[in-house]
């Protein structure tokens, strides 16, 4: 756990993977009115394991309908990974089927939210989901710092 | 979904006031703990402001400068936990009619965690407190003590907001780890607070 996890002052990374640039810059448009975040991006799901392998954010707004590999696809590997598997993972789509939150929880999606997006709602999910990330963290990296039982 | 929270920024101080004043559960303590926050932030910023471009304090002006940027990010962050402690709370209220079964432990995690990152914020600003008391003028010290007694009682009273929904944590096991985060989080702070009060400028 590197210090500045443990740092509340240091910008959260976001990860924010769709293969629609509109729908991206979208995202990137809501999210960034954020204090302290900053946004990286990706527009297909190998992309997003790349950047994520290379530098992991703290959360990842996913898209489910991609081309190549799905964002079920993505979480479950995500989520299969103990490097990665505590980033929070937030889905979004245009999918409005009850099968498909299942599909989405059962991929290990931390939250699901559906298109249009609704700023507000979406501002407040990635918030909570950042705050519970410092908080875990933060957890780790004190437990990194305690001398280990004898 | 919860009705958006007001955006106090955009607002008079009176409005703030008066929501906080009325007979309503939010803006509440978090909310009023993230205000104070923020008011030590911005006298942190006013002093680092006077001190950072000083001559004498030439070969820590990079140092000075990054502080500066820092404590300005502590007051946009507060201003959004404002904000985001209403939101919760409203989330908190509003999960147990959720047709999402994990909605309530969801919500309740975040009115955990945001009281937490305002202690956590706030012990940050503390701690840039204590490491900037040596540059200031004393004609400004007044204004790094009150900035300091702001950062402590936002980070304490941030705390008291946490701590009263951890008791509703179903996880006894998780609940330990966090309140002992939080302590840990609120011995720190109360250890900048005084130093900063301790120390003696030199003019």
């Amino acid at each position: 756990m590197t210090s500045e996890a443990n740092e509340p002052l240091s910008p959260s990374k976001i990860l924010i993977v769709d293969d629609n640039a509109q729908n991206r810059e979208l995202l990137v448009a809501y999210v960034e009115g954020i204090p302290n975040v900053r946004t990286r991006e990706a527009a297909n799901g190998l992309e997003a394991l790349a950047v994520v392998a290379q530098d992991p954010p703290d959360l990842i707004l996913l898209d489910i309908m991609m081309p190549r590999m799905s964002g079920f696809e993505v979480c479950r590997r995500l989520k299969s990974d103990p490097r990665t598997r505590d980033i929070p993972v937030l889905m979004v789509t245009a999918l409005d089927e009850v099968g498909d939150h299942e599909r989405a929880i059962d991929s290990g999606t931390d939250e699901f939210l559906t298109k249009p997006v609704d700023r507000a709602e979406l501002v407040e999910r990635v918030n909570g989901l950042l705050r519970l990330r410092r908080v875990k963290s933060r957890g780790e990296a004190d437990a990194a710092d305690r001398p280990e039982a004898r | 979904m919860s009705q958006n929270p007001a955006d106090y920024l955009s607002l008079p101080l009176e409005r703030f006031l008066s929501d906080v004043a009325s007979r309503r559960p939010s803006p509440g303590g978090g909310s009023v703990a993230a205000a104070a926050g923020a008011l030590s932030a911005a006298l942190a910023c006013m002093v680092l402001e006077y001190t950072a471009g000083k001559k004498r304090h030439a070969e820590h002006a990079e140092r000075l400068g990054a502080l500066l940027e820092e404590l300005k990010r502590a007051r946009g962050l507060f201003a959004q936990l404002i904000r985001e402690d209403v939101a919760a709370y409203e989330r908190y209220a509003a999960a147990r009619a959720s047709p999402d079964p994990a909605e309530p432990a969801r919500a309740l995690a975040t009115a955990v965690a945001v009281p937490m990152e305002i202690a956590a914020v706030a012990e940050a600003v503390g701690r840039r407190l204590d490491e900037v008391k040596s540059f200031v003028s004393p004609a400004l010290y007044s204004d790094v003590q009150a900035a300091g007694i702001l950062a402590h009682a936002a980070a304490e009273s941030a705390g008291c907001t946490a701590g009263g929904n951890l008791a509703a944590l179903p996880d006894r096991a998780e609940a330990g780890r966090l309140e002992q985060q939080l302590a840990a989080i609120l011995s720190r702070s109360q250890a900048h607070r005084d130093a900063v009060l301790a120390f003696r400028p030199s003019s």
